[in-house]
């Protein structure tokens, strides 16, 4: 039930995480696990790619708030990409597009990190 | 039982009736196929009903051939009896003699009876620990017994009387009675060697029925050849079935016997060996109900020099790296620690290498053990074992002897016998152990639930005019969610419903500390912005990064029907008034995720004036993320039709209602997370409460 999937795929300096499945408590550890290793390689403009995530819960949430001041100190960001209307609504009850970039298509968020 | 009782029954009724109509009509040159293949049938019934009655065997083995034994000799006796006053040796032409023939008759049918009997003795032999070969061999021979009478029958020319039985005609090769009779002692000299039963019996045992089989075997001989001879001159079916039985019987219980013969010299040994394997049987089940790891040690020290008679024995443990003494029998401990470790690390490689177990006979004279000697102790002579479980080596069993040559080199495999079982022991009790502390476990997390569920509100405030109900489920034993009803003067009532990310024990302890929080400022704030400010300041500095909260902070005043309510991130409240649910969702942020500045920016608060029939319901997202069997979400939008259709129910039975809903849509999924709902209704009907103070 708890099918959950990280792939990465790295553009120049930027790096996009592709969630798929279902984050929650169980499967929080491996996107953390995916996150870390972006950090530990000083990778840290990061855009995490929603569009196949259908399940994100408050654990999921927290792997992003984990991470995020640590990343915007060392100059990058944690951009959301695509997410479904389900999962935005998710975010949104949340305020995180308050704090969070969120956009609806991948390559909004590469140009915006191109952009400088 | 019952099916072997009627089939002996009727085998016992067709045989008299076939020898009866034999006895009365065999002309010596006539042949009654009719009454043979009766008789025949008869006995093959005797026999099946037979094999079903001796399933409840309950005597030994030497009340069986005592009993057998004392059959064929009443048979003998009678028959020599019979002869004896008859003056002849046979029933012939001339009648039975003098005796009168139902006397001939009698005995004629007790000796089938008495033979089959003793097939099914044989046969019962034959079969202890029998393997498919074995029963093959068995049923093969007895096919022979079969075609040997079929061919008898039709190659005897004139008559039982003129055919004759001696070997002469056994061997004829002419035709297939010689080729039989070899098959036929070749089957039966190949079941001879299916005795295994000899190896059950002990020494006692195996002197007895020598003795006992000797007799019996001689009193078969002969009652066997003398009561062929008659009975063929009426029967040939039942003559041949009762010779060719006792010739089986006499080549079995010969080879047998021999058998016993051979084994007699090394029997006391094996005696030994059994007792042994029994005592180690016991042992291990004894061993195997200890769970106190420390009684498990003392014990199988003490059992191990019981059981090779041993003057010290101790057991070392691995711990970590290296291994501890972990007990001793018969000496203090100062001793087994004191020997040098060099050597004890060589004597465990040695032990390693040994096969079944380690015995130094001489220590001594011992190049790796003769400092051992020195010591306290006077240590003759060593035996050790590995205690090992599954492969897995968990430490090392001594026994000392003070004599050079005390142990035996039986010892060797009885002391390895012993440390495996005590290996089993071990693990026995470390399992016990765990599966105790899992329990201590189970136990504290039901505690730590209570504790947590008492921490939500024991009753609701009494309000008039105003219905106030909630539940709280929680997934696991501890969970993150909370509500909190606090009266704050008599006009104010907070009301507080939130939820802490993640699960289990961290989210439970942050838990406890919002609702303490929630108490403290409640007093002292009368903006639900300025609160949940005040709460989101503490979670950002003291909780851990990746933790926040959702909360909803509400106030009610009672006098003016006015609901204040402010949103950290929390799903939204549902307003029910008349036809129409909505969900009140101010702009907010979840407590944790920001700075105060960024919050007090955000957080919008909403002021909502109550009229009668309105409901406010609060709920968790566990409510609307509630998932049933294909994965499906509960959502806001069946929430919404269940709320539209309650009409007027009083809150508690609204709460009951949705808590039943959410139920029935999971089904027997398991809930993943917690649930929690609360209810404010201001009832259509409620008598006005403006005059209350």
């Amino acid at each position: 039930m708890s099918e959950f999937e990280v792939t990465r795929k790295d553009v120049d300096d930027i790096s996009i995480v592709y969630l798929k499945g279902y984050l929650d408590a169980h499967t929080a550890p491996e996107f953390e696990t995916a996150l870390q290793q972006l950090v530990d390689e000083e990778r840290v403009k990061i855009v995490v790619n929603l569009a196949k995530l259908a399940y994100i819960s408050s654990a999921g949430l927290g792997v992003f708030m984990g991470f995020i001041e640590d990343i915007r100190q060392k100059d990058g960001d944690i951009k959301l990409a695509e997410p479904t209307e389900k999962v935005f609504r998710v975010f949104d009850l949340l305020g995180f597009p308050v704090l969070y970039e969120i956009v609806s298509k991948e390559s909004e968020a590469v140009d915006k990190y191109k952009k400088g | 039982m019952k099916r072997g009782c009627i089939i002996v029954s009727a085998g016992g009724l067709l045989l008299a009736a076939a020898l009866g109509t034999l006895f009365e009509n065999r002309v010596f040159t006539g042949r009654f196929t009719a009454a043979e293949i009766v008789a025949g049938a008869a006995i093959l019934l005797l026999y099946w009903g037979f094999v079903h009655l001796e399933q409840s065997a309950d005597r030994t083995l030497l009340q069986k051939i005592g009993q057998l034994g004392l059959y064929v000799l009443l048979l003998l006796i009678a028959l020599v009896l019979l002869e004896q006053y008859s003056g002849t040796r046979t029933w012939d032409a001339a009648g039975a003699g003098d005796a009168p023939g139902i006397v001939w008759y009698l005995v004629f049918a007790a000796a089938v009876y008495v033979t089959v009997r003793m097939l099914i003795f044989i046969q019962g032999l034959i079969f202890v620990d029998q393997s498919r070969r074995t029963s093959g061999m068995f049923y093969l021979l007895t096919v022979v017994m079969v075609l040997r009478i079929v061919q008898t029958f039709f190659t005897l020319e004139s008559g039982p009387e003129s055919g004759g039985f001696g070997w002469d005609r056994e061997f004829d090769f002419s035709n297939a009675t010689g080729v039989l009779t070899v098959l036929f002692l070749l089957l039966a000299v190949l079941n001879g060697f299916r005795c295994k039963w000899i190896h059950y019996l002990n020494r006692r045992q195996k002197i007895a029925i020598l003795f006992a089989g000797t007799a019996v075997n001689i009193i078969a001989g002969i009652a066997g050849g003398s009561l062929a001879g008659t009975v063929t001159r009426f029967s040939i079916t039942a003559g041949i079935f009762i010779r060719d039985t006792h010739t089986f019987f006499m080549i079995y219980s010969g080879l047998g016997l021999a058998g016993i013969l051979l084994q007699l010299p090394s029997a006391g040994i094996m005696d030994r060996r059994m007792r042994q394997i029994r005592y180690l049987q016991n042992l291990g089940a004894e061993l195997g109900s200890i769970i106190e790891k420390g009684e498990l040690l003392s014990t199988s020290c003490v059992l191990a020099a019981n059981i090779v008679n041993a003057d010290v024995t101790w057991i070392e443990l691995k711990a970590g790296a290296g291994y501890r003494l972990a007990w001793s029998a018969g000496l203090s401990c100062q001793y087994m620690e004191e020997l040098p470790a060099d050597m004890k690390a060589d004597l465990r490689e040695l032990i390693d290498a040994a096969n079944p177990s380690l015995l130094i006979n001489n220590v001594p004279r011992d190049t790796v053990c003769r400092r051992m000697a020195a010591g306290m102790v006077k240590a003759g002579s060593v035996l050790a074992a590995p205690l090992t479980f599954k492969e897995t080596l968990r430490g090392y069993i001594y026994a000392v002897n003070h004599d050079r040559f005390g142990f035996s080199e039986e010892n060797r495999g009885l002391f390895r016998a012993f440390a495996d079982q005590v290996g089993v022991a071990l693990e026995n009790a470390r399992l016990a152990q765990v599966s105790i502390e899992q329990e201590v476990y189970r136990e504290e997390l039901k505690l730590a639930h209570n504790a947590q569920m008492r921490l939500l509100p024991q009753k609701m405030p009494a309000i008039a005019g105003i219905e106030l109900d909630a539940f709280c489920i929680t997934a696991n034993e501890i969970g993150g969610d909370f509500y909190d009803i606090i009266q704050v003067g008599p006009e104010r009532t907070d009301i507080v419903i939130g939820d802490v990310s993640g699960k289990g024990a961290s989210a439970a302890f942050y838990m406890a500390e919002m609702k303490g929080l929630v108490q403290a400022l409640a007093r002292h704030h009368a903006c639900p912005v300025e609160i949940l400010t005040e709460i989101n300041g503490f979670v950002k500095t003291h909780f851990e990064k990746d933790t926040f909260v959702t909360m909803i902070y509400s106030m009610l005043y009672h006098r003016e029907r006015k609901l204040v309510l402010a949103r950290a991130g929390h799903p939204p409240v549902a307003l029910v008034r008349r036809d129409k649910a909505e969900w009140l969702e101010p702009a907010g942020i979840g407590l944790g995720l920001a700075t105060n500045d960024i919050m007090t920016r955000i957080l919008k608060k909403q002021e909502l004036s109550l009229v009668e029939g309105d409901t406010i319901v609060y709920l968790t997202d566990g409510l609307i993320e509630a998932r049933n069997r294909d994965g499906e979400e509960f959502g806001e939008d069946r929430l919404k039709h269940i709320l539209l259709d309650m009409d007027d129910l009083p809150a508690a039975d609204a709460s009951g209602l949705i808590r039943g809903h959410m139920q029935a849509f999971i089904g027997d999924v398991p809930q993943h997370d917690d649930v929690t709902l609360f209810i404010l209704r201001l009832p259509a009907d409620a008598p006005n409460n403006k005059e209350r103070d």
